[in-house]
C-alpha cells in the first residue's frame, strides 16, 4: 500500500473519531428554561440534563436562563442567559478552514460570470416584470430577538477562547441580518476575535467598521466606539 | 512613333495588372536575353560612298546571355550572368574587304537583384536593380589589307569588373516572363575607358521552384477535442482551436480565418483579417457557429474540422488545415459543473406550458412574500404526481462520459439520475423566473459526487420565518448588488416524495456536508450559479 493510501486512511479515521466525539456533547447543568431544537425540527423541545446533542441541533437559553455543557476533549461550555447556539459552532475550525470559510463567503457574493461563459449582448437594457405585489424587506422584533440570542451566543464562543468559531459564526450574524442598526457591537466582537488570534489586519478593519456606526448614542455603543479607537491605536 | 508607344506601354500595363498580375513567384530561373553594348567606340553604322566602291560597316556590339537566377530571401535573388558579344568594323573598297577590326567580350558575372516592388504589389510589371563583379574576358581580331593575305594581330585580355543597373520583368506567366534591362559595365573597374559602357538588352525568362510563401502554418492547438452538442451556444464564442501563422512575406499582411465543420456548422466563420507583422508569429482562435444540428447527434462520431486560411498581400493567398475532433452524443457532460446550466431550457415552449400550468394552481391569496417558495413547492410534488422517479444512467461502454436528460426528456421518459432531475426541475424554476443553483458534493470519504438544487425564494432573511421557523433549512445568500435572500436546498433525487422530505434531505446534506464538515470551505462542496 503506497503512503496516499495511508494519508487518506488517517484523514478517514481520525474525522471519524472526531465526528463521533463532537456528537457526545452533554448538556451537564441547567437553571431557567433552556431549549432545545433537534436538526431541522421547526419546534422548541425543554432541554433536560444528561440530554445528549448532535452537532445539528440546537440550544436556547430564556431570559434569566443557563446552560453548562460538556464537550469531549475539551472541558465546559457556559451558555449565558438569552442566547443561542448551534451545537455545529463549536466544532474544530482551524485557522486555515475559518479563512477558507471567509473567503468562501465572498466567492459566493461574486458575480458567477466567469471568462469561460458565452459573451452576453448587451440588447436588453432593463428587464420587466417586477411584481409590484410583493412588499420590501421588514424588520420586526421578532428578528431582534433572534439577532439578540445570537450574538449572545457568539459571545459567549468568543469569552470561551473560540476565537475561529466566533469569527465564523458573527460573519454569519452579519449576513443574516443585514438590515440591523447594531451599533457595531458584531464588528466589536469580530475585532476582538481576529485581534486574540493575531490577525492585526482583519481586527482593525473590523474595528473601523465599528467607528462607522451612525446613530448611536447608548452608553454601550460609546464603549465599543472608545475601545475599538483605542484597539486600532495600538494595533497600528 | 511616340503615341503608339505609349499606347503599347499602357495596354502592356494594363494586362499585366488586370489579367496575369501575379508577381514573381518562382523560386528560380533562367533568362535568354539579346544585348546591345557597344564595345567598340563606333556608332553602329554602315557608310558608303560611290556606286559601293567603298564601305565601312560597324557594329558596335551585339551578342547574347544566359541567365540564372535563384531566390535568396524575399524579394532578393542571386544571378549569374554568362555573356558572349561582339563587335566588327570592316572597311571595303572596290568591293574587296580590306581591314577588318573585331572585338568580342565574354563576360562571367555574379550579382545579387532586389526586387522594387514588394510582393504586396501584384501587378505583373515587376522591375528590379542588379549588381555584381566578375571577370570579363576580351579578344580583338585586327586585320590590315585582304583578310587572307593582310598582317594579323590577336590580343586577348582578362579583365575583373563590375555591373550595376536595373530592369523590368513584365511577368506573363508564373513560370514565363518578358524582360527588359539596362545596365553599365565598369570593365576593370574604369568608368568610360576600354569596353566600359552601358548595355541594353531583352529576352526572356522561363522560371519554376516552389512559390514565393507569404506566410507559413507553424502550429495547430485543438483546444476542444471533445465536442458537447449541448454547449453549442458556449462554442460559438470559445474557440475550437488556435492556429500559429507566421508572416514570410517580408512586409506585414493580413490574414483571415475560415473555419467549419462539414455537417454540423451553420455557415462558414470568418475570424476577420487580423494584421501580422513581418517576420512575427501570430496565434487566431477558430471559432464555428454550429447551428441546431448538432442537437440531432445520438451517437458520438469524428467530425473534421476544416480550417482555411487567407492572406491578403495584394493578391489573396490561401492555405487549408485540417483537424479531427470527436463529437459526442447530444445527452453527453463531461462533467464540468460551469456547464451542466447549458441543459436547462427554461425557454422551451413545453417546460413554460408545463410550469406555468402549474404556478396557476397557487390561490390567489397567498401571500406574495411565499409566492415563489409556493411555485417551487408545487411543482416539485407535480412532478411526482406525473409519476416521475430516480433512476441511474445507463452504462456507457469504452468512453467516460456522463448523461444528461434535457428536461422535455425527462418528462417524457419520467426518470432520470440526480443531474437529470435537478436539470428538470431547474429548468422549470427559471422558466417561472425563479433563480436556481447547483450544490455539486465532492465528497472525499465517497466514490462518486452527487448534485442537488437550490433555488431563490426571494425572501429576505428578515422575513425568514415565512419559509421555516428553523435557519438550518435555508442559506442566505447576498446577489452581488449586496441584496440577501433566502434560498432553499432540495434533493431532487426524492422526487415522488413530499417537497417537505426532499427540503429536509437538502437543507440536512447542505448543514452536514456543506458546513458541520467545512465542505464549502475546504471546496468539495461548490454552489454553482446558473448563468
Amino acid at each position: 500500500m503506497n503512503k496516499l493510501a495511508y494519508i487518506l486512511i488517517s484523514i478517514i479515521v481520525t474525522t471519524g473519531v472526531l465526528l463521533a466525539e463532537f456528537d457526545k456533547v452533554t448538556i451537564i447543568s441547567i437553571s431557567g428554561q433552556v431549549k432545545v431544537r433537534q436538526g431541522l425540527d421547526e419546534n422548541w423541545t425543554p432541554a433536560g440534563e444528561g440530554m445528549q446533542l448532535k452537532p445539528v441541533d440546537t440550544i436556547l437559553s430564556e431570559e434569566d436562563a443557563q446552560a453548562v455543557i460538556e464537550i469531549p476533549g475539551k472541558g465546559r461550555f457556559v451558555l449565558g442567559e438569552n442566547s443561542m447556539l448551534d451545537i455545529g459552532d463549536l466544532r474544530d475550525i482551524s485557522e486555515k478552514e475559518m479563512f477558507l470559510f471567509l473567503m468562501s463567503q465572498k466567492v459566493q457574493k461574486m458575480s458567477p460570470h466567469d471568462g469561460n461563459k458565452e459573451l452576453k449582448i448587451g440588447n436588453v437594457s432593463v428587464v420587466h416584470g417586477e411584481d409590484r405585489g410583493k412588499p420590501g424587506v421588514t424588520e420586526g422584533d421578532r428578528q431582534d430577538s433572534r439577532w439578540e440570542r445570537e450574538k449572545n451566543g457568539a459571545e459567549a464562543l468568543l469569552q470561551h477562547e473560540y476565537y475561529t468559531n466566533a469569527v465564523v459564526k458573527l460573519t454569519n450574524i452579519l449576513l443574516r441580518y443585514p438590515g440591523i442598526n447594531d451599533c457595531g457591537e458584531v464588528h466589536y466582537f469580530l475585532g476582538k476575535a481576529f485581534e486574540a488570534l493575531n490577525k492585526k489586519g482583519q481586527a482593525v478593519d473590523a474595528y473601523r467598521e465599528v467607528l462607522n456606526a451612525k446613530d448611536c448614542e447608548s452608553a454601550s455603543a460609546r464603549k465599543w466606539h472608545a475601545e475599538a479607537q483605542m484597539a486600532i491605536e495600538k494595533l497600528k | 512613333m511616340k503615341k503608339y508607344l505609349l499606347t503599347l506601354i499602357c495596354m502592356l500595363c494594363l494586362i499585366s495588372s488586370e489579367l496575369t498580375a501575379q508577381g514573381m513567384t518562382r523560386s528560380t530561373g533562367l533568362g535568354m536575353r539579346l544585348g546591345f553594348w557597344n564595345i567598340t567606340n563606333h556608332p553602329t553604322r554602315i557608310k558608303s560612298s560611290g556606286l559601293g566602291e567603298s564601305m565601312t560597316v560597324d557594329i558596335g556590339g551585339v551578342g547574347a546571355w544566359l541567365t540564372f537566377f535563384s531566390r535568396l530571401k524575399h524579394n532578393w535573388f542571386m544571378e549569374v550572368n554568362l555573356g558572349a558579344l561582339a563587335g566588327v568594323h570592316t572597311e571595303q573598297s572596290n568591293y574587296v574587304v580590306r581591314n577588318v577590326e573585331s572585338s568580342t567580350i565574354v563576360p562571367v558575372l555574379f550579382g545579387i537583384r532586389r526586387g522594387i516592388l514588394s510582393g504586396r504589389f501584384s501587378s505583373s510589371i515587376q522591375p528590379y536593380l542588379s549588381a555584381g563583379v566578375g571577370p570579363y574576358w576580351s579578344a580583338s581580331i585586327k586585320t590590315e589589307g585582304e583578310p587572307m593575305f593582310g598582317e594579323q594581330e590577336i590580343d586577348s585580355k582578362l579583365y575583373y569588373g563590375a555591373y550595376g543597373g536595373g530592369g523590368v520583368h513584365l511577368v506573363l506567366a508564373s513560370w514565363f516572363a518578358l524582360n527588359f534591362g539596362l545596365r553599365y559595365h565598369f570593365v576593370d573597374f574604369e568608368f568610360e575607358k576600354g569596353y566600359s559602357g552601358l548595355e541594353f538588352s531583352t529576352g526572356f525568362s522561363v522560371m519554376w521552384g516552389s512559390k514565393q510563401e507569404i506566410f507559413q502554418i507553424k502550429d495547430i492547438k485543438v483546444v476542444v477535442n471533445d465536442l458537447y452538442p449541448a454547449y453549442y451556444r458556449f462554442y460559438n464564442t470559445y474557440p475550437l482551436a488556435l492556429i500559429t501563422i507566421k508572416n514570410v512575406a517580408g512586409y506585414p499582411i493580413e490574414v483571415n480565418v475560415k473555419s467549419r465543420i462539414n455537417g454540423f456548422s451553420e455557415r462558414v466563420q470568418n475570424s476577420g483579417f487580423v494584421k501580422i507583422g513581418n517576420g512575427t508569429s501570430r496565434d487566431i482562435p477558430v471559432t464555428v457557429i454550429f447551428g441546431q444540428n448538432l442537437m440531432q447527434i445520438n451517437q458520438r462520431k469524428p467530425a473534421i474540422l476544416d480550417i482555411e486560411v487567407e492572406a491578403r498581400a495584394g493578391k489573396i493567398t490561401t492555405k487549408s488545415v485540417s483537424a479531427q475532433i470527436m463529437v459526442h452524443n447530444k445527452n453527453a457532460w463531461n462533467g464540468d459543473m460551469d456547464k451542466l446550466g447549458m441543459f436547462i431550457t427554461s425557454e422551451d415552449e413545453e417546460i413554460l406550458n408545463f410550469s406555468r400550468k402549474v404556478a396557476s394552481q397557487i390561490k390567489t391569496d397567498t401571500p406574495a412574500v411565499r409566492a415563489d417558495f409556493l411555485k417551487a413547492k408545487i411543482l416539485f410534488e407535480e412532478l411526482g404526481k406525473k409519476g416521475i422517479r430516480y433512476h441511474r444512467d445507463p452504462n456507457i461502454p469504452f468512453y467516460q462520459d456522463d448523461r444528461v436528460q434535457f428536461a422535455m426528456e425527462t418528462l417524457e421518459q419520467k426518470s432520470g439520475d440526480c443531474d437529470d432531475l435537478v436539470v428538470l426541475y431547474a429548468s422549470l424554476l427559471e422558466s417561472l423566473g425563479i433563480e436556481t443553483a447547483f450544490i455539486e458534493v465532492r465528497d472525499p470519504q465517497k466514490d462518486i459526487a452527487h448534485l442537488y438544487l437550490i433555488f431563490d425564494s426571494g425572501v429576505s432573511p428578515a422575513d425568514g420565518y415565512h419559509i421555516s421557523e428553523n435557519e438550518k433549512r435555508y442559506i442566505i445568500r447576498e446577489n452581488p448588488q449586496g441584496k440577501a435572500s433566502i434560498w432553499v436546498p432540495v434533493e431532487t433525487t426524492l422526487v415522488g416524495e413530499n417537497f417537505e422530505s426532499a427540503w429536509n434531505a437538502g437543507a440536512m446534506a447542505y448543514l452536514e456536508e456543506g458546513l458541520i464538515r467545512n465542505g464549502i470551505a475546504a471546496g468539495w462542496v461548490k454552489i454553482i450559479d446558473i448563468d
